[in-house]
């Protein structure tokens, strides 16, 4: 789908960013956010806002660190829980 | 070989990265397409005067599904490594850099069954070079729980490695034991050289949670459980008057929690991620890694990518430098003159510039729904925190301001 980053949308009334948004931030993964919307992740779905999206660039920054540090993992699964498809 | 020595402890890293990267990465909502083919060349360097080391890393993924319900994925990437490394770790030790060249080649293959909430993977891979021999398999799921504003992934690798080493199974005396000099004679039946076992066992678990429509995040925790030989068979460390080859633990034990977030930044067309990763094990290395990246679209296709990442780590228990090992000797039977295992100080700045392209409906090119094209450098600093920076590892690596320098270039397309 085409990026929703090309064609800023009028916020909705209520969904700019306030401390409480960052507030829901800090505790929504243990269950504190509300349920997002389907509709409401169009730019979830964009490249920008997957983990890991590139994976072959991914792989090849863990190779070179793995190889020039003692420390391993972190790097997490990738997607970016968009869930639109 | 170099990289393959620095490697040891790292095997199942790469062998979970590798598969991560061509068989299952990123991982999609269950259920999505994921036909794509994506190809690209790394290029590694690290200047110094005698001793320079240089990597291209050459890849290519395919993925495809073939159904709703199944797909494959197969993967192929290589190290071509040339460059030179001291022979000895230690002080008052004057010894020429050996030069070598090696070639390793990693093939993986990889199989996903779909439904609608849940993903299960499965794979396989082999990775070969001289000296060092790596099989791999993996079994992964995901699950897509809470209106798939939920993703649990839950990935499990097992290696089973095999690691060429001098004849010093016959030696009890462990200041007897010697380096391999040369990896002519590996995996034959050479009475100069053995085999040396390790087994690693990697479990990664994932939770990514969207949290509101513009913020996303994720928390992880990774361990790894490694036994048999780990030391680099090649490097020694000059304890007394001799020089010993490197002698490490056979077990260890390791530990990664993680968390990240990525926030949209609307008004400007862009996103911002931040990354704290703690890591720690058995042979006391904690490390403290952070990373912030910032994608912002310049143009309409054209997307550029920077990145900052700061990674901290303590000294294994067992490490001194070369100055300590010539005032004090080794600190227990344990040695080693590994940066890996050093007290440091890596720093990463990045910038990539990728040209996204979607196909036109009514194109000629009717199968290919999407190609991209990008390039990127790195800039890597590498900073010792032991209590002699001149007696530490690579010390000659890293006189420079800049240590090391990656470029990339990579192209693909989805269909």
């Amino acid at each position: 789908m085409p990026s929703p980053f090309r064609s800023e949308p009028r916020p909705a009334p209520g969904r700019r960013l306030s401390p409480w948004l960052l507030l829901a931030a800090a505790g929504g993964l243990c269950g504190c956010a509300r349920a997002v919307l389907p509709s409401e992740k169009a730019y979830l779905a964009d490249p920008i806002m997957q983990f890991d999206e590139d994976a072959l660039e991914t792989a090849a920054d863990e190779h070179v660190a793995s190889n020039r540090e003692g420390a391993f993992g972190g790097q997490g699964a990738g997607g970016g829980g968009c869930g639109c498809n | 070989m170099q990289l393959s020595r620095r490697r040891r402890r790292s095997t199942g890293v790469l062998g979970a990265c590798a598969l991560s990267a061509a068989v299952c990465a990123p991982q999609p909502a269950a259920g999505s397409g994921e036909n794509r083919v994506r190809g690209g060349v790394t290029y590694f360097y690290e200047p110094a005067r005698n001793t320079p080391l240089s990597v291209v890393h050459p890849q290519v993924a395919y993925s495809q599904d073939y159904t709703p319900h199944f797909g494959l994925s197969l993967g192929y990437d290589a190290d071509i490594v040339s460059g030179a490394t001291p022979q000895i770790f230690g002080v008052d030790v004057t010894s020429s850099a050996t030069k070598f060249k090696d070639v390793r080649h990693n093939g993986t293959v990889g199989l996903r069954f779909m439904s609608d909430k849940a993903a299960f993977r499965a794979g396989g891979g082999f990775a070969g070079e001289r000296d060092y021999r790596s099989g791999t398999i993996q079994l992964g799921a995901t699950a897509d729980l809470f209106n798939r504003n939920t993703q649990v992934a839950l990935d499990y690798v097992h290696n089973i490695d095999r690691v060429c080493d001098a004849a010093n199974a016959a030696t009890q005396e462990l200041l007897q034991l010697r380096a391999l000099d040369s990896s002519d004679q590996c995996f034959r039946d050479s009475a100069e050289t053995a085999t040396r076992k390790l087994s690693i066992d990697t479990v990664s678990l994932a939770v990514t949670q969207v949290l509101t429509p513009w913020l996303v995040g994720q928390v992880g925790v990774s361990g790894q459980h490694l036994r048999g030989f780990q030391s680099n068979p090649y490097r020694q460390v000059f304890l007394g008057r001799r020089a010993v080859q490197e002698h490490l633990p056979d077990i260890r034990n390791r530990l990664a929690l993680y968390a990240r977030l990525k926030f949209a930044l609307r008004p400007v067309r862009g996103s911002v991620e931040l990354l704290g990763r703690f890591y720690t094990d058995s042979w006391a290395v904690d490390a403290v890694t952070v990373q912030a990246a910032w994608d912002q679209y310049l143009a309409r296709p054209l997307l550029l990518r920077l990145r900052g990442r700061v990674h901290i780590q303590d000294s294994a228990l067992f490490y001194r430098d070369g100055s300590e090992y010539a005032s004090s000797g080794a600190a227990g039977s344990y040695w080693t003159g590994d940066r890996e295992l050093s007290a440091l100080m890596n720093t990463t700045l990045g910038a990539k510039l990728t040209y996204l392209a979607r196909v036109r409906a009514g194109s000629k090119i009717r199968r290919i729904e999407s190609f991209r094209v990008s390039a990127k450098a790195d800039l890597l600093f590498y900073r010792s925190r032991t209590k002699n920076p001149a007696f530490s590892p690579n010390a000659e690596r890293t006189k420079g301001l800049l240590d090391a320098l990656v470029i990339q270039a990579q192209a693909g397309f989805d269909f």
